[in-house]
């Protein structure tokens, strides 16, 4: 397991703080006048996260992890709640030094690059901003490149001519280049082969350690963030389900959701035979769904309490919270 | 090979050997040319009934080319194709316009497989044999829509793919290809782009199917996960060519291609947190800079002085299995 000193202090004040957020989207127009409903995509989500530790957020697609990724990287305002580092809250438009501090690695790694600007110039950009100077910038690109492991002369090339890890290298050292205290990946490599993929989350935990990163991490896959993460966040419908510890949550899962999203993970070996789990429903996308839990149509062990109460995030043992009426009884 | 290392196969009875019939289908020496030189070269597959053969590899090494090609369906850049194909008994070249009888195949990205202006019913309806009668193939398709497990299946009949989810779509794509009764599904990684849950029951779809219908299924994937849970047998592929072939629990217990190895040991496991993954240095060299000796010898730690001057062919090694390897594990 990879523990930074930091992580986890007693008493000690997180280093970013997410409370109450919620987003809702606009409705789509329909007619001249008339609009339909707001999709309520996250509601009232709150965490923390200490400096140096990571935090890993999982759910299937429409479950809105990437809106609260959005959100912890300062590029959506929520429409309700706040985010905060070391005690300050975001504001919009956000002072340039306070931007600075939290850096947002995203999948796409083409679409989050400029396909006509080479990759040295995207690199250095955020530093030109910043204001520094050419000898300054220079000298902090040679070391990231060392950091990330690309040869130099990547930066005289354009996107779509390096290969689909080697941009996702570069997404990195652009969001490093600032030196981020915080930094928000959001499902880095789901796009990548198997063997380039490891050499991604390798590099990640080396950054990690080497800079006392905080990281927020969202992925779809629970093997990925077992083995980045101390933390992990299980987000169904817009709202956190459970949030535990990462050992804890995946050896005693308290939540149906989780177990369902665990069961459903291939097995290791062949042999080991899966257990087919979960009502075969797809996911809803909106938390603004009328009484009782968001689960409880999917759920195999739904009671009468379920459709008539939604239940709370509550927490069962120190740092673990569950939102099932029946997390104890699993 | 022993009947107790094929028990454990999900749903599915051990075949022994002596019970096991000819292969449905069998592909020797297909080679695909495309303008920089052959991106599929010297692959050699046996697809069996009732068994799941997974084809694995990094993107670009010619999996999804070499599904391709069996059905005919030649992207604009390939130049020619060229191997033998038998199935069920008939032998011939590998057509080059059209998929050969009894072969069906469902795509990875379901939704643009699907056309968006025509509901899902006509197009199941479309796929259906020529002699099931005109007053029967509606129901027949509803049938079908029941069966991939969608609920409602007459008012889905009328729905248009951009109505339904991608794991639905998915299965309509799976109901499509069933509707042509064929012997082999070719499925190019099917489930890569849909969530975990839904990855499982399309998983569990496809082996029901199998099991009720005795289905012969190629199953194409760089996700070694998806691999340990329904492969029966496996070929590793890299560079256009299959390194390593055999049944699944030696991939996992004993792969023999280093290459192979570095696949299985950088898969992130659930059961197993360690300070660091396994990965393989370097990247795939591009089809226009192909080393002459063996393709990985470059990234491989174990490569010597021959391994950089001739390519390694497929050879049997014990009773099962075969690898393309001068110095194997």
């Amino acid at each position: 397991m990879l523990q930074s000193p930091l992580n986890r202090r007693p008493g000690g004040l997180p280093l970013l703080h997410a409370e109450n957020l919620t987003r809702i989207y606009p409705p789509p127009r329909r007619g001249l006048l008339r609009r339909g409903v707001g999709v309520h995509a996250v509601a009232g989500v709150s965490f923390e996260i200490h400096a140096g530790e990571a935090l890993g957020l999982v759910g299937e697609s429409g479950s809105g992890k990437t809106t609260i990724g959005r959100m912890v990287s300062a590029t959506l305002l929520p429409t309700s709640g706040t985010v905060s580092l070391d005690g300050a809250t975001f504001t919009n438009p956000m002072p340039l030094r306070r931007r600075a501090r939290v850096q947002a690695v995203f999948q796409d790694s083409l679409g989050a690059l400029n396909p006509r600007i080479r990759i040295g110039r995207q690199i250095e950009e955020p530093m030109i901003i910043h204001g520094f100077d050419r000898d300054a910038r220079a000298g902090r690109i040679a070391s990231l490149m060392a950091d990330v492991g690309l040869p130099h002369s990547i930066l005289a090339r354009f996107p779509g001519e390096v290969s689909g890890g080697q941009r996702q290298r570069v997404l990195i050292a652009r969001a490093l280049v600032l030196k981020p205290e915080v930094l928000v990946c959001d499902e880095p490599v789901s796009a990548l082969d198997v063997s380039v993929q490891a050499q991604v989350i390798n590099l990640l935990a080396e950054l990690r350690s080497q800079h006392r990163l905080t990281i927020l991490f969202i992925s779809h896959d629970l093997r990925v963030v077992r083995h980045l993460c101390d933390r992990v966040a299980v987000l169904y419908c817009g709202r956190i389900v459970e949030i535990g510890p990462i050992a804890s949550v995946i050896d005693t899962p308290s939540h149906p959701y989780t177990r369902a999203l665990i069961d459903a993970l291939p097995p290791d070996q062949p042999g080991q035979r899966r257990v087919p789990s979960g009502r075969s429903s797809d996911a809803g996308t909106d938390a603004s769904t009328g009484a009782g839990c968001a689960f409880a149509s999917r759920c195999l062990q739904v009671e009468k309490l379920c459709l008539e109460s939604a239940p709370a995030l509550r927490p069962l043992r120190p740092g673990h919270a569950s939102a099932c009426h029946f997390a104890g009884t699993l | 090979m022993p009947v107790a290392e094929l028990a454990f196969a999900p749903g599915i009875d051990a075949y022994e050997p002596s019970h096991r019939g000819e292969p449905i289908l069998e592909v020797r020496n297909l080679a695909v040319a495309v303008d920089d030189g052959l991106a599929v070269e010297n692959v050699d597959l046996s697809l069996e009934a009732g068994r799941t053969h997974c084809l694995v590899g990094e993107s670009g090494c010619g999996k999804s080319l070499t599904c391709l090609a069996l059905m005919g369906l030649l992207p604009p850049g390939a130049r020619g194709v060229s191997g033998n194909l038998r199935m069920k008994g008939r032998s011939g070249a590998i057509p080059e316009k059209g998929p050969p009888e009894g072969l069906a195949m469902i795509y990875q990205d379901a939704t643009a497989s699907l056309d968006p202006l025509m509901t899902v019913g006509r197009q199941i309806v479309e796929a259906l044999p020529a002699d099931v009668p005109r007053r029967a193939r509606r129901a027949e398709a509803e049938d079908l829509i029941a069966q991939v497990g969608i609920p409602h299946a007459r008012a889905r009949f009328e729905s248009y793919p951009h109505e339904l989810s991608g794991g639905m779509n998915q299965r309509i794509a799976i109901a499509i290809a069933l509707a042509a009764r064929p012997s082999v599904l070719l499925a190019d990684e099917p489930t890569t782009a849909l969530d975990v849950t839904v990855q499982a029951r399309i998983l569990d779809l496809m082996l029901e199917f199998q099991q009720s219908t005795g289905l012969a299924i190629l199953f194409v994937t760089h996700d070694l996960g998806v691999v340990a849970q329904i492969a029966h047998d496996v070929s590793v592929m890299y560079c256009g060519e299959i390194v390593e072939s055999g049944p699944v629990t030696d991939l996992f217990a004993a792969p023999r291609h280093p290459y192979s190895r570095g696949l299985v040991e950088c898969l992130p496991r659930l059961s197993r947190q360690t300070e660091r993954l396994e990965s393989i240095a370097g990247i795939v060299p591009p089809l226009q800079a192909r080393p002459t000796g063996c393709r990985f010898a470059s990234r491989c730690t174990r490569a010597d002085d021959l391994c950089s001057t001739q390519r390694p062919c497929l050879e049997r090694r014990g009773n099962t299995g075969a690898v393309a390897c001068f110095n194997p594990l």
